[in-house]
């Protein structure tokens, strides 16, 4: 017997989830960037957006279009007829998040800014 | 010294999943991606400003990672791990607390190779006896063991201490021991820099972000480090807090502990040389010495 076997050794699992119903602000320019980077898959993809532990201020953004989940667990949000999820154990964290895109040289792109957000990070990807 | 163990009442995790050391690295300061074989690592977790909100052991053991951090900030640490969970990622977190007991032994380093069969004292070794694992740590011509037992085996190891003379303290006793030997706990550590009490060895430049890595770079660039962690002995009670010694400054006492008329206590001050000075306050002796940081 090792020092994690033996009978018995069945332990709780530690787990924290606050759910909440998700409210997204996407800005006119979200939305159209949004429809150009689906690019007409909007029917079988999705956008997750989504929060991991990391970066400099406890928490960063994490924004990917993948294939519909379809998984109850996530929130679905329509934006200009495409689907956004958030995982219901990221909704507490990203509720009442804007989304933008600025279309510039450097630092463009999708910016998210949250106002439940004590600090975030120079870069503003990260947030806590 | 006489050989001494004391029974740690500690935050005890067992973490699994695919993705364990992923989202433990990217929450400490310290990188965890790879260990060397039977070896355990000390991490940080700061917060945004950079300064320790808590500590721990984190040991590989068969596919999964058991986390030892202090009991006291128990629920805040597990709570930013199991928070920061991807969507598509694998981890799982359980609390070993009932499961698992932690006993530290300070004693000389031949008795450690005879009593727990250990072939070589190596820092951050982790070696196993029996059902147990020990976590080797050297500290100043003595050797400082963690031994993990399920909580099953206490008796047998409690049994052993015995036979071996190795005397189980209160945690007054090891709190005293410590802070003589210059070991720091969470209440010297926690709301500190890295540097101002010696762990800056726990910051990997380079690895990227975590929670207070901007100021850790920036301190690391302006090569900040102007504080000192000190023992203080002293003939009369010192308390937590500041301390102002008039010709020195001011001293943050972290921890203090009284034995036969004498205090002794762990503080940051700002940089010293290193060694001793005796300096007096309101008729009493104060005996301030720095702690080498290793």
């Amino acid at each position: 017997m090792s020092l994690l076997g033996g009978e018995g050794f069945s332990l709780p699992l530690v787990s924290e989830t606050e759910v909440v119903d998700v409210i997204l602000n996407f800005s006119d320019s979200a939305k159209l960037a949004l429809v150009e980077s689906m690019n007409g898959d909007e029917e079988s993809h999705v956008l997750v957006i989504s929060a991991q532990s990391g970066g400099c201020s406890g928490y960063l953004y994490e924004m990917k279009i993948v294939e519909d989940p379809k998984d109850e667990n996530f929130q679905r949000i329509d934006v200009s007829g495409i689907g956004v999820l958030v995982h219901n154990k990221d909704s507490a964290l990203l509720s009442g998040i804007n989304v933008d895109f600025k279309d510039t040289m450097m630092g463009g792109g999708f910016q998210i800014s949250n106002p439940n957000a004590d600090k975030s990070c120079g870069c503003g990807q990260s947030f806590g | 010294m006489d050989s001494i163990s004391f029974h740690r009442n500690d935050c005890i995790s067992l973490i699994s999943g695919a993705d364990k050391i992923k989202i433990l690295d990217r929450s400490v300061s310290n990188s965890l991606v790879s260990f060397n074989n039977k070896e355990f690592k000390k991490a940080l977790f700061c917060n945004t400003a950079g300064r320790i909100d808590d500590f721990a052991l984190i040991c590989p053991i068969d596919d999964k990672i058991l986390m030892i951090s202090s009991d006291e900030f128990c629920t805040e640490t597990r709570s930013k791990l199991v928070e920061g969970i991807g969507w598509n990622e694998e981890f799982e977190l359980r609390d070993a607390v009932a499961a698992i007991s932690r006993f530290t032994v300070i004693l000389s380093q031949s008795k450690a190779l005879s009593i727990f069969g250990i072939n070589e004292i190596k820092d951050n070794a982790m070696e196993e006896f029996g059902d147990m694992i020990i976590l080797v740590t050297k500290i100043e011509g003595l050797v400082m063991l963690d031994i993990l037992c399920q909580k099953g085996s206490t008796d047998t190891l409690l049994s052993l201490f015995e036979r071996s003379d190795i005397n189980l303290i209160d945690e007054q006793k090891w709190n005293l021991i410590r802070v003589k030997l210059g070991i720091i706990d969470i209440e010297d550590a926690r709301g500190n820099l890295p540097w101002e009490i010696g762990l800056d060895k726990l910051i990997t430049r380079g690895k990227g972000c975590y929670p207070g890595q901007e100021i850790h770079a920036r301190m690391d660039s302006r090569g900040n480090k102007n504080k000192t962690l000190v023992r203080v002995i002293s003939d009369k009670k010192i308390d937590v807090g500041k301390l102002r010694v008039d010709g020195f400054g001011t001293i943050n006492i972290t921890s203090s502990f009284s034995e036969n008329e004498l205090c002794y206590s762990l503080g940051i001050c700002k940089d010293m040389p290193t060694g001793k000075i005796e300096l007096s306050l309101d008729g009493s002796i104060l005996n301030i010495e720095s702690i080498p940081i290793s």
